[in-house]
Parts: structure tokens; sequence; C-alpha cells
């Protein structure tokens, strides 16, 4: 009874805000801007302090004597192979976002830091800062989270649920199943609306690629509307029956294209000027990520603070959105391995793949604006969702290359509403392992419709403060999670 | 040289949470 309570306030909350968006989209949009602008104005060194927090207590757990905790019976040896599971967690990594900044994100800052810097000044810190912002402090969120999920279901034998640890530490009381009862809650808020904004990043950037396949100059309204059906429906229909490994498959296909595409711009474009980039933005990265987590531009002018807000905040409040899905998913992937393992493996993989993937795609934009070709700053400027696509039409094969992205995009967007789809019926079910194919169709369509109000906001930066919106609450839920945890730990015997 | 009364209690109620945060870590809740 009471999870179907949940279920219904979860769809009532994410379903109105669907319905406000669909009937005032401007309204909506406007709205979440500002409460978002008042969050960010008073609280940005409490999220900075936050993530910066979450990474440090992950490495401390790594190098502590918990690192030697295993995530399920002292017995219980890892279910996949330690390669199998590093590739699952670059496909957790690998999203449409990947795709859709690659090169447009570096340029973007590079825009704004060339104004006060020299061009190979600007170059620098735009990698730095892109790095930054997908690097470790993203994978410390979802490693803590993934790790306290991960802890309570294999070691304690408790359900999969954000709750969970708040009812382990507070006991089973009616003040604590309030509070496990709002985190859900929160955290199922968070999952839907920041899941809807993928599903509208998809879209753009399917359309941009239509658009450079076929020769079509901002093709409009209705081609964007034709691809969202189609995509919806892609994802509706795996929804009903089980296809939890033609998911796989799918997912691996869209990440295997990415790998190729990042091979083949390496080999194809100014190899020794990427790579020659690439070690440098890794050195620059390694040497100031730490004393970054802590900057806030406080002292700055109103222009830093803004780009401050719209990015590096927006990110790391993005990342937290997405910390109970994707810390589901790596928790599912992870039982048997030590503490000390799942943190090299989620921290240090991913951020090297990611640091490796802007280092490629970010310094073929800035080979081409040191060339005579400033076109490409027009395109970022004016229309970002194509950049990508502005990129590959210089490369060889780009008809294919493009098909490629297209394909891509398309299936990171449809496995990874089918996977949420999955994590938001657990949730709402009170961590029930196999969801009813009706339950998981009801968040099949609410993504669906959070992903057409981001649509209809029209613009990317629309859908990164309503997204902010969504996720800006659970900031407090993940922290009390974390110290939940490392209240847990305590009562770990030393000799483990 | 003031703030604003917003801004206040947007940081108190952060405080606050930080010292719930220690609270819960530090306190014996038999379970």
């Amino acid at each position: 009874m009471k999870s179907n309570v949940l279920l219904i306030a979860a769809l009532a909350i994410t379903g109105g805000i669907a319905v406000w968006g669909l009937v005032d989209n401007a309204g909506l949009a406007d709205t979440a801007r500002y409460l978002v602008a008042m969050q960010f104005n008073s609280r940005a060194w409490f999220i900075m302090l936050s993530v910066t927090f979450m990474l440090v207590v992950t490495i401390g757990l790594a190098v502590s004597r918990f690192g030697r905790i295993r995530l399920g019976a002292d017995d219980d040896r890892p279910e996949f192979s330690t390669v199998s599971w590093l590739t699952m967690l670059f496909a957790a990594g690998m999203g449409v976002g990947l795709l859709y900044w690659g090169t447009a994100e570096p340029i973007t800052h590079y825009l704004v830091v060339i104004e006060a810097e020299r061009p190979e000044r600007a170059s620098h810190a735009a990698l730095f800062i892109t790095n930054f912002h997908w690097g470790l402090h993203a994978w410390a969120i979802y490693a803590l989270t993934g790790l306290v999920i991960a802890y309570f279901a294999f070691r304690r034998g408790q359900k999969m649920l954000v709750s969970t640890p708040l009812l382990a530490v507070f006991g089973d009381n009616r003040a604590s199943h309030v509070i496990g009862w709002l985190a859900d809650l929160l955290a199922i808020v968070a999952i839907a609306i920041g899941l809807g904004g993928s599903v509208a990043m998809g879209v753009f950037q399917v359309q941009e690629g239509v658009d450079a396949l076929f020769g079509l100059e901002g093709s409009g309204a209705g081609m964007t509307l034709g691809i969202f059906v189609v995509l919806v429906l892609a994802f509706l229909l795996p929804l009903t029956v089980d296809l939890s490994h033609g998911m796989a498959v799918l997912s691996n296909t869209a990440m295997a294209i990415a790998g190729f595409l990042m091979i083949f711009l390496l080999l194809t474009g100014p190899t020794s000027f990427i790579m020659g980039t690439t070690l440098q933005a890794l050195g620059e990265y390694l040497s100031n990520v730490l004393s970054h987590g802590f900057r806030t531009f406080t002292l700055m002018d109103e222009r830093a603070n803004d780009w401050f807000h719209a990015w590096t905040l927006t990110y790391m409040v993005w990342w937290l959105a997405w910390a109970p899905f994707v810390g589901v998913f790596i928790a599912r992937i992870s039982r048997g391995r030590t503490i000390r393992e799942f943190v090299v493996g989620v921290l240090l993989v991913p951020t090297g793949f990611s640091v490796l993937w802007f280092g490629v795609f970010g310094s073929i934009g800035f080979f081409g604006i040191r060339g005579t070709d400033q076109r490409l700053l027009e395109v970022v400027t004016n229309n970002v969702s194509e950049t990508t696509f502005f990129i590959l039409d210089k490369f060889p094969l780009s008809t294919l290359t493009t098909a490629l992205v297209v394909a891509a995009a398309f299936l990171f967007v449809v496995t990874s509403v089918v996977s949420a789809a999955f994590v938001l019926g657990m949730f709402s079910t009170g961590g029930d392992l196999d969801p009813s194919a009706k339950v998981k169709l009801s968040w099949g369509g609410v993504l669906g419709a959070l992903g057409l109000v981001m649509i209809l906001s029209g613009d990317i930066d629309s859908v990164k403060s309503i997204i902010a919106l969504g996720a800006l609450p659970f900031v407090f839920i993940v922290l009390l999670l974390v110290v939940c945890f490392l209240k847990a730990l305590k009562s770990e015997p030393r000799e483990t | 040289m003031t703030g604003t009364l917003v801004d206040t209690v947007m940081n108190v109620t952060v405080f606050a949470f930080i010292g719930f945060l220690v609270w819960v870590y530090l306190t014996d809740f038999g379970t």
C-alpha cells in the first residue's frame, strides 16, 4: 500500500511538471531559472563543498582499511570479469552528452576565456574546465552513490532503495519511514527530470544529424516531433517485454560506435597535435583538479559568475540528478568487488576515457580555429547541436560518420530511458526487482512527456535549468546517505 | 554592507543541515 502511495505521488509530481511544461512552457522555464538562480547565488559554495567532500571521501575509503571490505559476503567473488566490468562502466559514462559536447563544450569555454587570455592559454583553460566537469568529481558522485547502494544491498542483504541506508541507521520507526519515503520520492523526481533532459538532447542531436545527412537547413518543428515520436516508440516497445540482453547489445553497439569515432578522428586528424594537447590537458587536470574543486568565482565579475552557474554548478547538480540511476546500474554490476577495486575502477577508468575523448574532439576544434577556418566559432555560438556534425564534415567518410553519430545518439537515449524506466519502477514499488510492464510503461510515458517539455522549451539552457531544479533537493539526500554509509562502516569488524 | 534576508535564510538552512549531518554521524541510534 505504502509503495502504491509512493508510485502515485511520484507519477503525480513528475506528470504534473510535464503537464505544466506542456501547457505553459515559458512559465516553467522561467520559474526554473528563477529558483535555480536563487539556489546557485546563495549555495554555490555548499554545492562545490559537497562534491569535493564526496571526492575526498571516495578516495579516503579506497586507501583506508575500509577499502578491503567486499560489496557482498566475504567469500563472494565478482560476477563479471574485470575487463567486461570496466567496459560496462564505460557504457554508463558514455552517453549522448559526450557526443553532443565533445567539441562544443571546450570551444564554448574558449570563447569566454579568449576575452582575457592569449589563444593557447584559453585553449588549455577550456580543456581543463571541460575535463573538470566530466572527470573525478562527476564520477565520485556516481561512485559514492553506487557504493552506498551496493553496500546495503549486497553486504547487508537489504533492498536497493535510496531509503534503505536511512532505515538501517535510524531504525524502523515512523520518522525514518517519513524521511526515507521523501528520499525515494526526491530520487525519482531527480532521475525522471534528468532523463527527460537526455531525451531532449538526444532529439536535438539526431535532428541536426539528419539535417546534415540530407542537406536540410534547419528542418523545423515537424522534424523535431517526428524524431521524438520515433524515439518514444523505440523505447516504449522494449518496456513491454524482457529485453535486458538485447538492451546490453544495443548499449554496447552505441559504445563501440563512439569508440570507433574517437579512434577514427584521432588517426585521420592531426594525430600528434591531438596527442600533445591531450597529454598537456591531462597534466593540467591532475595538477589543479583538487584546488579547482574549491573555486567559487565569488570575487569575479557577474559574467564569470553567470558562466560558473550555467556550467560548473549545473553540471555538478546534473551528475547528482543522475546519481541514483547510474548508482544503481554501477552497483548491480559490482557485486563481489572490494571497495578499493570499486573506487579505482569507477573513478579512474571513466575519467581517463573522458580526458581522452575531450582531448580528441577538443583538440580538433582548436586545430580548426588555429587555421583559417573560423566558422566553427560561429556554429558553436549560433547552433551548438550542429557542432559535432560540422567537425565530421571536415573529415573523410563524413556521410558514414554522421550516420553513425545519429545511430549512437539514438541508441544511447533508448537504452538510457529503458534502464531508467526500470530503476524508476523499482524505486516506486518499494524495491521490486521485476516491476510490472504497466509500471515501467507509465514511467516510459512520463519520461517521454518530460522529454517533450524540454524539447518545447527550445533551448539547451532552459533544459539545464529544469534539470537543476529537479536535482537540487537531492544534494541533501546524497549527503545524508553518505553519512549513513560512513556510520554503517564503523560497525564493520577491523580485520575484514 | 548587509546581505539579503533570502541569502541569510538559504545559508542558515545549510548550516543547520550540516549540523544535522554531524549529529547523525555522532549519535548512537541503537540500530
